[in-house]
């Protein structure tokens, strides 16, 4: 099995619903913001208005952590504004609707089931140069969590700006002295 | 100087087999090396850390402990103590020349190697260092006052602790402490501890994460 950590995004170009409009998103979009990619079976299903409705509710703090979100399904852009006409959840969605018709974006991510011609639910984080650092796909029933995505585009953060020689704190009050371990190889 | 029946001189942080591992570091020591508290007697944290004091003295002729009363040595308390916290050891060298290095809590777990490579760096041949960083953190002339903030299961954290304090041994104007936070919430609040190590310099300056000296040596240089 492969992983697409430290992979490039590669050159796409695809259609978008965006904010009542129609627009084009290209892989140069992705450069100089955080973007997250955020695969969904269908649209007019039942478990991807929640999720979508989720994220778009935290939208906001995604944006103020310099990140945009592209929701993407293989519905055309057309599905995705007539969606949007029909559903209250799908109307207040701020972030880009991507339309990968043409399977390019599923295939690419590793998220295309080819016999339903739909996206396992894939959600993937790509820093300021779009490369991936941190994903997640689930099958299609299990759904996905927008506070959980802040965190892990916090920590995916905070790990390019700070480096990965950190350790989480659980601060413990009143705990025990640890007991000593000593790892002084190559140091005298 | 605190009576030395007050403090067991056999730590129960140590076994014979870490005994034994310090013996061996210690027998690399050339130089006397003395390691001097301040103990609250009716502070546990307190007779822990001198008692791994104690302990360790045991082990080398060239390490030398010396315990004081709170109030019974206002000198060393104004150079050693911030806020008066403790429990509190300081490196001294030549008798009672401050190296500007400490260590704010008891260093068990993987601090340790913080305390030891501290005795070595100052007592011993010291950790290889190329001559150009060398000179350079001897040219730093302004006071630097390095807190590392660390907890005793992180494996990152005596690596940073390591090399501010051998930077420390390296220059009088830098001061380098590990603090074990947990023991402190005021600071985990005031400086917004989640991660560690977290070095905080003269108070203001944040770096994250495990640092080399090189790296801590250019932030100080570009920084402070």
């Amino acid at each position: 099995m492969e992983h697409f950590i430290g992979k490039k995004v590669e050159p796409f170009c695809v259609q978008a619903f965006h904010n009542g409009e129609f627009k084009e998103i290209t892989e140069k979009n992705l450069l100089g913001k955080w973007s997250i990619f955020f695969f969904y079976p269908a649209d007019f299903t039942f478990v991807c208005p929640t999720e979508l409705g989720d994220l778009a509710d935290h939208y906001e703090e995604f944006q103020k952590l310099g990140c945009e979100i592209y929701s993407v399904s293989t519905d055309s852009h057309f599905v995705h504004k007539a969606w949007a006409d029909a559903s209250d959840t799908i109307k207040k969605i701020c972030y880009p609707m991507l339309s990968d018709c043409a399977w390019k974006l599923s295939k690419q991510f590793g998220v295309l089931l080819p016999e339903e011609g739909q996206a396992l639910r894939g959600t993937f984080i790509a820093d300021t140069q779009g490369v991936i650092q941190a994903y997640e796909i689930h099958n299609l029933g299990i759904g996905r969590n927008a506070s959980e995505l802040l965190r892990k585009l916090q920590a995916a953060q905070f790990v390019a700006e700070h480096g990965d020689e950190v350790c989480p704190a659980k601060w413990q009050p009143g705990a025990e002295t640890l007991k000593p371990s000593l790892d002084l190889v190559g140091m005298l | 100087m605190m009576a030395p029946d007050k403090i067991p001189e056999v730590s129960p942080l140590l076994d014979e087999e870490m005994r034994k591992q310090l013996g061996d570091v210690f027998s690399k020591l050339e130089q006397d090396v003395w390691l001097l508290s301040i103990v609250d007697i009716k502070n546990d944290k307190c007779v822990e850390l001198a008692s791994l004091l104690k302990d360790m003295e045991r082990l080398s002729e060239k390490i030398h402990v010396e315990l004081y009363e709170p109030g019974e040595n206002p000198a060393l308390e104004k150079e050693l103590l911030d806020d008066s916290r403790l429990p509190i050891a300081g490196i001294y060298r030549d008798g009672h020349v401050y190296t500007g290095q400490s260590f704010l809590g008891v260093p068990g777990g993987k601090e340790l190697n913080s305390l030891v490579m501290a005795l070595y760096n100052t007592a011993g041949a010291g950790q290889p260092l190329e001559d150009k960083i060398k000179s350079r953190t001897q040219a730093v002339d302004k006071p630097v006052n390095i807190q590392v903030f660390v907890s005793l299961a992180c494996h990152h954290c005596a690596q940073t602790v390591i090399s501010c304090q051998r930077m420390a041994s390296l220059n009088p104007s830098i001061r380098a402490q590990m603090v074990d936070a947990n023991l402190f919430p005021d600071y985990v609040k005031k400086y917004h501890i989640e991660r560690v190590p977290m070095t905080v310099i003269n108070g203001v300056h944040t770096l994250m994460g495990g640092k080399s000296l090189e790296e801590v040596l250019d932030f100080i240089e570009k920084t402070v």
